[in-house]
């Protein structure tokens, strides 16, 4: 319904209305969403007099909604109206509204959504960008605007090291933090010595296996080269990079893909049995995240081993709660680690406006409540790290299986807690 | 026809979403198979009839924009469709295994693409060479006022002939869907890829089109053994080298 | 004589509006309105070879995207004059376009098209692999702005958006100028001679080979200025840039707008821009409206824009 509601809302807009309206319009289709939330009737709640009676606050929420990472775009945006449905899109006595603009693919896509929603809308805050290139090429506007902001998936490392803001923050993750832990449990939970990296060349897989390589070869364990890298994103066969693993004198391979990507090099690989011959499929949690398991299906690299901030089947309260409410939600869409990512970015800003009631003009001091902002996510405990204003999270060892009930998924065998960026 | 149509790889793509959706309704490829180029066809038949008839005098730039235009359309009507989530389907299970000779392994559906390609190919040299239907399309990129005074009714055969082009891209997309990730940007790739081929081989040629596959396919792989981060990079280096040398493709005319 | 008044006058009509753009237009649309200036004078360099030359390049963002490289890698190794980064753009692309005009002008029509469009595929995977220098699929991300030698005496830099609009106004009008002189002069007619019948002129004893070299270093120079101010305004390089999809974007704002006219590129070029950046961040399926438009212009307006001034 809240969807619904929104796309009535943009059409509205870009037919014209003026801002006023818009605005009103606004008011009143989150109202009715929040009561569709709360599970009332329109007839019974909505005379609420207990409403919010500050300033409206706007969330600018750049993501993609066309190209590539639409999909991520999409899952995010759920799981934010997800989280500010469940609040009454309200906190700290304000009215929350969300105001999407489109990131595409594209940095200068990008810069002109994030210009477009700060400067036309006047946003009070910004959330948003799946691409690494887009975060990062944004970040000196933002930055420069003083504008808060929440990354709430790009994962370059710089963004919590060198390029580092006061006023950005991230919900999501750093590229280092999920494949760091995999090089010591590959190499000493697992005493597998012998291991060949298999990436998709871009920002995301090269500092992926650079974090996994760290720790791997610290503990013992040798890379045996040469090296597969793909082109990003590969259109093409993936035959010879499949064919490229060197079967005969590996342990097994540690894997970043994600996406498209992983999908075409999985079902390719399935064909040809290669993985069947290798001890070991290990890598980042989104060569087999749920997106990629659900376009798969019986390609499936059964017994991967991943490390993830997030899995589907993780068994706590606020998982499975978070779980079912997002498939009923959104038709039965199955969440993912993306959904969680922009849940929990929601979760960050209301928790945030009620610590400084409301009140954000003095922006240091929501940046500051921003820091302080912990509590327990689907994916466990979640805090910020003062040196890095990343997240610090528990990233899970999961294994690939096929459960009777939720098919092809991630069962969580091992974890690491409180896993921090080292970006001082 | 000397028609550019960059809706072209569109086509492969509704191709491609149109054996997902046969495959998950009914769980026959083979179905998906026969469907697919029909439905390809029809929509390429009534593109023509509707927009391209028109823009034949017009030359290329016209035809450029209106299928940029298409293409812009689809991949929108595509993904509100069938959203933005990458899909696939399974290579029928006859064909779901991999098989060793020569000391190498392939998998089974990537040689079934590889038959398929040989059996169109040689179908369509065939009709180009031998068929009324061939000698006709020659004449008609030949010189088509010419063959319109022999009173060859070229309207109607070029209607045919962009049916059959479309039906054709759609086979190709169902091929495809087994063996790549179906996705709504998956047209552009395709679109360039086929370009190449097509341009490297020489305009109005088949048997240019047929080469030039042969030798783009052959020089990708082995693009991607030696050199996998420019593998596509190599492709258009291949393309210029043989344009610089021969302008008009290998079996193009001049 | 009467076209040509109504052009004149719709020139001054448009630089009057751009002009005054910064004094009453919301931040973001002086934002769009310079990037679509940028690309009005990327536009103009195609309409250059396109339209009086007649030659359709499906590569020409490779000088839009090397002029950016050139000019980010500049200016982040502490050059801040605006002129020489102003130049290296043009320069390079320049440099870039002798011997990419040299091998495809062997070629005509869609051959001289595709191998266009495979010499800016090389360049853009030179651009993303040849990391040491282009940083990868990141890109040159921070590209400083240049300073305005005695503006800040005036109280403004170019880091404020007024200004920097005017500027990117001020090179489009002398771009314009540029070209209309151009295609005017005796080289301008002996182009279009070539484009008409190019065994005629050369039977003249024009060597036409050199004369169509010579237009397409000329292109690929201005796009590559428009190239460096892109990288200022935006203040990045990155791959897309190189993009085949650049390419077809700005031969669909020339032909939208209606090529050998260079007016009509400007406005096709605001059109598409505008309806790619702007339109975008408003409506939701903007792909939708993009594509039904570009389909109708087609069909109704087959000579772009210009054509409904001219017949107005």
């Amino acid at each position: 319904m809240a969807d619904q509601l929104e796309r009535y809302l943009k059409s509205k807009l870009s037919d014209g209305v003026d801002r006023r309206d818009f605005l009103k319009l606004g008011l009143t289709a989150t109202g009715m969403a929040a009561v569709a939330a709360c599970g009332g009737n329109p007839t019974s709640g909505s005379s609420g007099s207990s409403g919010p009676t500050g300033p409206e606050f706007k969330v600018g929420a750049v993501l993609p909604e066309s190209g590539v990472y639409a999909e991520l775009g999409k899952s995010i945006t759920n799981g934010m109206q997800m989280y500010f449905d469940s609040v009454a899109n309200q906190a700290g006595n304000r009215k929350i509204t969300m105001v999407s603009a489109d990131e595409q693919t594209a940095l200068a896509s990008a810069v002109a959504a994030t210009k477009k929603v700060v400067e036309q809308d006047s946003v009070d805050m910004v959330a948003g960008y799946v691409s690494s290139p887009n975060a990062a090429g944004n970040r000196d506007y933002l930055d420069g605007q003083k504008m808060p902001t929440l990354i709430a998936n790009a994962g370059v490392n710089s963004l919590s090291r060198a390029a580092k803001s006061p006023f950005i923050y991230r919900t999501s993750f750093s590229n280092w933090q999920p494949s760091h832990p995999m090089g010591t449990y590959v190499a000493e939970k697992l005493g597998k010595k012998k291991i060949q990296l298999v990436y998709a060349k871009y920002g995301a897989g090269l500092e992926s296996v650079a974090a996994f390589k760290e720790t791997f070869t610290a503990a013992g364990g040798t890379i045996v080269g040469p090296d597969v890298a793909t082109p990003f994103p590969n259109n093409g066969d993936q035959t010879p990079f499949v064919q490229a693993i060197n079967t005969g004198e590996i342990d097994g391979i540690y894997c970043f893909m994600s996406g498209t990507d992983a999908v075409s090099f999985l079902k390719k690989a399935a064909e040809l049995g290669t993985l069947k011959k290798v001890d070991l499929v290990s890598g980042s949690g989104f060569f087999v995240e749920q997106d990629v398991l659900a376009a798969i299906t019986d390609a499936a690299p059964l017994g991967a081993l991943t490390g993830l901030h997030w899995a589907l089947t993780l068994d706590t309260k606020e998982n499975q709660d978070f779980v079912s409410k997002y498939s009923k939600k959104f038709a039965g869409r199955q969440a993912d680690v993306f959904a969680v990512q922009g849940f929990d970015t929601a979760r960050v800003i209301v928790d945030a406006l009620n610590a400084v009631k409301g009140k954000t003009d003095d922006k240091l001091n929501f940046m500051k409540a921003i820091s302080h902002v912990a509590f327990q996510s689907p994916r466990g405990d979640f805090k910020f790290d003062p040196n890095t204003n990343n997240v610090v999270q528990t990233i899970y060892i999961r294994k690939v299986v096929h459960n009777s009930k939720l098919g092809w998924t991630n069962q969580v065998i091992d974890h690491y807690p409180g896993v921090a960026d080292p970006g001082k | 026809m000397d028609v550019l149509n960059l809706a072209h790889g569109s086509f492969y793509m509704i191709g491609a979403y149109t054996a997902y959706s046969v495959v998950l309704a009914t769980h026959s490829f083979w179905l998906a198979l026969l469907i697919a180029p029909l439905l390809l066809a029809l929509v390429g038949g009534l593109l023509e009839l509707v927009f391209f008839r028109r823009l034949y005098r017009h030359g290329h730039l016209a035809q450029v924009l209106l299928t940029f235009g298409f293409t812009l359309v689809f991949v929108d009507l595509i993904r509100s469709g069938y959203g933005p989530t990458t899909r696939s389907i399974a290579p029928p299970p006859s064909l779901g295994g991999a098989v060793h000779f020569l000391g190498a392994t392939f998998s089974s559906y990537s040689l079934f693409v590889l038959g398929v390609a040989v059996v169109v190919g040689a179908l369509l040299l065939a009709a180009w060479r031998r068929l009324r239907v061939g000698a006709v399309l020659r004449a008609g990129v030949a010189d088509k006022e010419m063959a319109g005074l022999l009173g060859i009714d070229l309207a109607r055969v070029f209607t045919l002939t962009f049916a059959f082009g479309a039906g054709l891209a759609g086979l190709a997309g169902v091929i495809a869907a087994p063996e790549f990730a179906i996705f709504p940007a998956m047209d552009a790739s395709v679109l360039i890829l086929a370009l190449v081929v097509v341009v490297l081989g020489g305009l109005g040629s088949i048997e240019g089109a047929i080469v030039g596959a042969a030798v783009i396919g052959l020089g990708y792989v082995i693009g991607t053994t030696l050199f996998p981060q420019v593998a596509l990079v190599l492709i258009f280096g291949l393309m210029a080298a043989v344009l610089v040398v021969r302008p008009t493709g290998l079996f193009g005319r001049r | 004589m009467t076209v040509g008044r109504g052009r004149t006058l719709l020139l001054l009509a448009l630089l009057v509006a751009l002009a005054s753009l910064p004094l009453w237009a919301p931040r973001f649309w002086i934002y769009i309105g310079t990037q679509a200036l940028i690309f009005a004078i990327f536009a103009m360099s195609l309409d250059l070879l396109l339209g009086y030359a007649g030659l359709a390049s499906f590569g020409h963002a490779a000088f839009y995207g090397v002029g950016a490289y050139a000019c980010g890698l500049l200016a982040l190794r502490h050059v801040d004059a605006l002129i020489p980064l102003l130049l290296i753009g043009a320069l390079a692309s320049a440099a870039v376009a002798v011997p990419i005009g040299a091998l495809s002008l062997r070629a005509t029509g869609i051959y001289f098209l595709m191998l266009t469009l495979a010499f800016a595929q090389i360049l853009w995977g030179l651009a993303v692999n040849w990391t040491s220098l282009t940083r990868g699929t990141d890109g040159l991300i921070g590209v400083p702005r240049p300073a305005l030698p005695g503006a800040g005496a005036l109280g403004f830099t170019l880091n404020e958006r007024g200004p920097f609009f005017i500027l990117c106004l001020a090179v489009a009008v002398l771009v314009f100028l540029l070209l209309e002189a151009l295609t005017r002069s005796p080289f301008g007619r002996t182009l279009e001679g070539i484009r008409e019948n190019e065994r005629r002129m050369r039977a003249l004893g024009f060597p036409t080979f050199r004369y169509r070299l010579a237009v397409f270093v000329v292109g690929g120079a201005i796009a590559g200025l428009a190239g460096s101010l892109a990288a200022m305004s935006n203040g990045f390089a990155t791959p897309d840039l190189l993009y085949w999809t650049v390419s077809g974007l700005v031969l669909v704002a020339v032909v939208v707008g209606g090529s050998r006219s260079l007016v009509g590129p400007v406005l096709g070029a605001f059109l598409v821009l505008i309806a790619q950046l702007g339109l975008s961040t408003f409506v939701d399926r903007w792909e939708l409206v993009l594509g039904a438009l570009f389909i109708a212009f087609v069909l109704f307006l087959p000579r772009g824009l210009v054509g409904l001034v001219r017949r107005a």
